[in-house]
């Protein structure tokens, strides 16, 4: 059998079939680089296993969207409102408002004299400009508040962030002045104890 | 795929719970699959909010393609292979800067503190794509090929990419 190579991770965790497994253990036996490289696998393997799973900060809850009163209420109108629109198509019924009476009519249509008509005139509306400026900058305003808050958090965290690290750091170079006083001590110990010449 | 799981879900029939409209059955999905995917992506990027927005932005894509999912035996992979694009895609945006959690707990003993920086740190030197798979292998158990397919890479570069690592990996943590 040629060298483990990129068979190693799977010989290491355990994940070659029996006869490939026995295979490898038969090379390793009597090849001494593979055995090398097997263990310096193995023992980084074992030294990223030691860092454990963190607990997530906080937690992820899916909930269902809540109908709101008004759709409550909307719905039996809405077939309502259907059932009448069906009942208007089914059967034909007409209802005309002239000269402060109303006419209802079944079935056929009820001649009228056409009604003159009335061309709408085209009114000349000016542009609201000062609303149109208005709206455009209350919504950059909306913008630039939002953006302002979203890098003000961003922020916050990074002082954190740093607030930790700083503090580790701390805590690390009173632990390595703590363990230089001891081994100084230590070194004077041994050298007082030393048997003079 | 062999993840630590309690009371383990079916996720399939889940899937088609909600598929059903049982939005809130969803949750049996996160409770899951919420810290595996977490400490994925947090190892990934290297910051633990940031890997809690991208963690919750991942269940959302999830939430809304779920009908598009069509091995819903798969689920994880899938899962997997969402919040793989997502850190990918925070990672191309924040090209250049670099992550290291270097923040004390309180409550633990010192060396699993330091054996944990110092592996978060030696993480944080390989690229990405070496990164990804000394993660999924290692901490989450994948196969080579369900690595292969969250990364659409060939299993023998998957291999390779895992190698690579853990000789740099040797070479920094000694």
């Amino acid at each position: 059998m040629s060298h483990l190579s990129q068979k190693i991770a799977e010989f290491v965790l355990g994940e070659l079939s029996p006869t490939d497994a026995a295979d490898a253990q038969q090379h390793l036996a009597g090849c001494s680089d593979c055995r090398i490289e097997v263990e310096a696998f193995r023992r980084t393997h074992l030294y990223l296993k030691t860092s454990i799973d963190a607990e997530p900060p906080r937690r992820i809850i899916f909930e269902a969207e809540k109908r709101s009163i008004m759709w409550r209420w909307l719905v039996p109108i809405g077939a309502a409102a259907a059932v009448v629109l069906a009942a208007w198509i089914a059967a034909p019924v007409h209802v005309r408002w002239t000269d402060s009476q109303i006419t209802i009519a079944f079935g056929q249509v009820p001649e009228v004299p056409p009604a003159p008509v009335v061309m709408p005139q085209a009114l000349a509306q000016p542009v609201d400009y000062d609303r149109i400026i208005s709206a455009l900058r209350q919504e950059q305003l909306e913008w630039l508040r939002n953006e302002l808050n979203r890098r003000d958090v961003g922020l916050r965290r990074e002082i954190r962030r740093l607030d930790g690290s700083l503090a580790y750091l701390d805590n690390m170079q009173r632990v390595i002045y703590r363990d230089t006083i001891d081994n100084a001590s230590s070194i004077q110990l041994l050298a007082r104890n030393q048997p003079q010449e | 795929l062999k993840l630590g799981r309690i009371n383990p879900v079916n996720d399939r029939k889940v899937i088609e719970r909600v598929l059903k409209g049982d939005t809130e059955a969803f949750n049996l999905l996160v409770r899951q699959w919420e810290k595996p995917l977490f400490n994925f992506i947090f190892r990934m990027i290297g910051d633990r909010d940031e890997a809690m927005d991208l963690c919750q932005e991942s269940f959302m894509k999830a939430y809304r393609e779920l009908g598009t999912l069509k091995d819903r035996d798969r689920f994880s992979a899938w899962l997997y292979r969402i919040a793989h694009n997502t850190c990918y895609s925070r990672l191309r945006r924040d090209a250049g800067k670099t992550f290291v959690e270097l923040q004390p707990e309180t409550g633990e003993v010192r060396m699993p503190i330091v054996n944990r920086l110092a592996v978060e740190t030696a993480l944080g030197h390989l690229p990405e794509d070496q990164r990804e798979v000394v993660i999924l292998k290692v901490f989450h158990s994948l196969k080579f090929d369900e690595i292969a397919a969250i990364q659409d890479a060939p299993v023998s570069t998957v291999k390779s990419r895992l190698y690579m690592g853990f000789d740099k990996l040797r070479s920094i943590l000694g």
